[in-house]
């Protein structure tokens, strides 16, 4: 099974419909995703840069960042039950996931295959382009694969079911990191 | 290579000339002296006015000898070191201080091992010779450790008893203030007893951050009788600091802004340790003899000092 | 009384920021760790430390950052950690400030996502820490900012 998670904070349309379209040819395939939707705050965000776009922008960006669209071709919720999560990822063969930290962390913990799409500030996907900086960096990493430019989205799923699931190495940091820590709080050392 | 200190505080030229004086006729010793901005320009020794806290320890590190003013800061920090010590005590006849408290610290030491007493510039010459001819490695006396390890016991016995003011905190928070200088030093010696509490340090100046690496450090204003400053603006600086760091105990070992964190610390209710200190000899300073009525716990660092009720001996820092 | 230990309190907003933080919880087992987040539910727990919630704060929701700041400085008030560590977002930011002013020690490792520069917070909270952590080489100075290793 494969499991599709775009971060609970604003959806990802984008990489939806690609995953839709990419469904309805691959019906053997059982994908199951969580979306995420606008809070209240953010949707009436939105709704105002609508406005004030509209006139302008004809080139159906604006459609995007709605954000409800509806999968026809694979199960879909806005928002699990954290349990529930837990449970379906630690069971999913492959995670498509946005470039988020949480999902490449927690998917590497459990030794499953990722494959991430960056989030882009040119199409109101997030605030920052921090997320295309995040993949870049992260390209090239085993049990990653990267796919900054969805139009290449079939020939990148291919890598990542040619993929298997490695055993569950758990996760940990940098034991620099972990000394440097404690250095500080028992001695007041800082590093370097 | 000899290292001469005066303290942070006031110059002594009289301590700086006779040494320059001494070096012009032993070219072959290499002296730096730290002169605490006297008038007088040693010719024939390296000098600096003042120097950062790292500074210091690094030359004490570095040099074979101390000669010192009979200051406890300068005596502990070279005992720290262990090097072999000559002190000399100022004089208030030479406005060199306000009281003549280093002659009595200096009669104090007077038998001691590994410290030499130079009471004049005239008998600077003779002891600088038997200081050069002191081994440089000392044995530490097992009856030095045992009065620290006491005055350590009952410091952390009543830490431990302080009531928490934090529902189920695991350590106490410990404020310990003083001014720089002597002071310091003998707070440095307490502090390692108190392992595994949190400690925040206050002195009067910011540079000695550095010496408390492990701790938060606040700089507090100087305040003394004699400064611009008489402890207004510490007083109202502690009155917005000490309140909202919330500490279970406070700590001090002397001097005016100690006393005022003493006051405060009361004020905010937390539990108050004062310990006099190491350079009162024959009488509690003034800021004890203030302090006296806010503390719950009151240490003298002489025995004949202690006066049975309030006043308790547990033992010195060294 | 117990064997004296200094108490952590660890903050972060849900979410990767709490992932990156409690891979490095390991490195306070000796002390007393409080776990602060604005999750929801969370079935790791709080890896045997005490949990606490406050609710999400941000740029564009200042009436809910305001909630969150109050709870913050009631629960370090009420908590007094020793030290303060935060791996991000808003609510870090907030937790590194009030807990500054209360006399915590404060620890700001910035989140692996931040690649090509600090995050907004970070470069908010960086001088009001003692410790300010990149993960990432490129990102550290040296000076102000260090970088020791990171999560991944």
């Amino acid at each position: 099974m494969i499991f599709v998670v775009t971060g609970t904070q604003f959806p990802f349309d984008r990489l939806a419909r690609t995953i839709d379209q990419w469904c309805a040819t691959h019906p053997e395939q059982e994908v199951l995703g969580q979306l995420g939707k606008h809070n209240h705050l953010t949707r009436l965000w939105v709704a105002l840069s609508q406005l004030s776009r509209s006139r302008s922008d004809k080139d159906g960006i604006g459609q995007v960042v709605k954000g409800t669209f509806q999968p026809k071709n694979f199960a879909a919720s806005d928002w699990y039950d954290p349990i529930d999560f837990q449970r379906i990822f630690k069971g999913a063969t492959h995670i498509i996931a946005h470039a988020g930290m949480g999902s490449v962390l927690t998917a590497r913990g459990c030794g499953i295959p990722i494959m991430i799409v960056p989030r882009l500030v040119a199409l109101r996907e997030h605030r920052s382009d921090h997320q295309v900086h995040t993949a870049d960096a992260l390209r090239g990493r085993p049990g990653i694969v990267v796919c900054a430019d969805l139009a290449n989205f079939d020939q990148r799923m291919g890598e990542l079911l040619a993929m298997e699931r490695g055993s569950a190495t758990g996760n940990f940091a940098a034991d620099s990191l972990l000394e440097a820590l404690k250095g500080f709080v028992e001695l007041g050392e800082v590093p370097g | 290579m000899i290292f001469v200190t005066v303290g942070t505080q006031l110059p002594f030229d009289r301590l700086v000339q006779a040494m320059d004086e001494w070096a012009a006729a032993h070219p072959e010793q290499e002296v730096i002296v730290q002169t605490g901005g006297g008038e007088y320009q040693p010719q024939h020794m390296q000098s600096e006015s003042f120097m950062d806290p790292e500074r210091y320890q690094e030359l004490l590190g570095k040099c074979s000898q101390v000669v010192a003013h009979a200051g406890t800061g300068s005596i502990l920090s070279a005992q720290e070191y262990d090097r072999p010590l000559l002190i000399m005590p100022r004089s208030p006849e030479f406005k060199e201080v306000r009281s003549d408290h280093q002659h009595s610290t200096c009669k104090k030491y007077a038998d001691r091992l590994r410290v030499l007493i130079a009471w004049e510039t005239v008998d600077l010459g003779p002891q600088l010779d038997d200081l050069l001819n002191m081994p440089l490695k000392g044995d530490v006396s097992v009856a030095d450790r045992s009065e620290a390890q006491a005055l350590s016991a009952a410091i952390v016995g009543f830490v431990e008893d302080a009531r928490g003011r934090v529902d189920g905190a695991p350590s106490r928070r410990v404020v310990c203030a003083c001014s720089t200088g002597g002071h310091l030093v003998e707070m440095l010696h307490m502090l390692p007893c108190l392992k595994g509490h949190e400690l925040i340090i206050m002195t009067s100046d910011a540079k000695d951050s550095v010496l408390v690496p492990a701790h938060r450090h606040y700089a507090i204003r100087e305040a003394s009788r004699w400064s611009r400053s008489k402890g207004l603006s510490t007083w109202l600086q502690l009155m917005f600091l000490i309140p909202r760091l919330r500490p279970d105990v406070v700590l001090s070992t002397g001097a005016a802004p100690g006393f005022l964190a003493v006051m405060v610390g009361k004020l905010s209710g937390a539990r108050v340790i004062w310990i006099d200190s190491l350079a009162n000899v024959d009488r509690i300073s003034l800021g004890g003899r203030l302090a006296r009525i806010f503390t719950h716990l009151f240490l003298v660092q002489w025995s004949d000092l202690a006066d049975g009720t309030k006043v308790r001996y547990a033992g010195r820092v060294q | 009384m117990n064997k004296p230990r200094l108490r952590v309190m660890c903050v972060s907003s849900a979410g990767g920021h709490l992932v990156q933080l409690k891979l490095v919880l390991s490195a306070f087992n000796a002390y007393e760790v409080v776990l602060v987040t604005t999750g929801k539910n969370d079935p790791e727990g709080a890896l045997g430390a005490s949990l606490y919630r406050i609710p999400e704060a941000s740029r564009w929701n200042p009436a809910q950052s305001l909630v969150c700041a109050w709870k913050l400085f009631w629960l370090i008030f009420r908590l007094r950690p020793s030290v303060v560590v935060s791996t991000g977002a808003a609510p870090g930011f907030l937790a590194i400030r009030i807990g500054r002013f209360l006399g915590s020690r404060t620890i700001w490792l910035d989140s692996v996502a931040n690649v090509k520069s600090v995050s907004l917070a970070g470069k908010l909270a960086q001088p009001h820490c003692d410790l300010f952590l990149t993960q990432w080489p490129n990102l550290a100075n040296d000076e102000d900012s260090h970088c020791s290793g990171a999560v991944l």
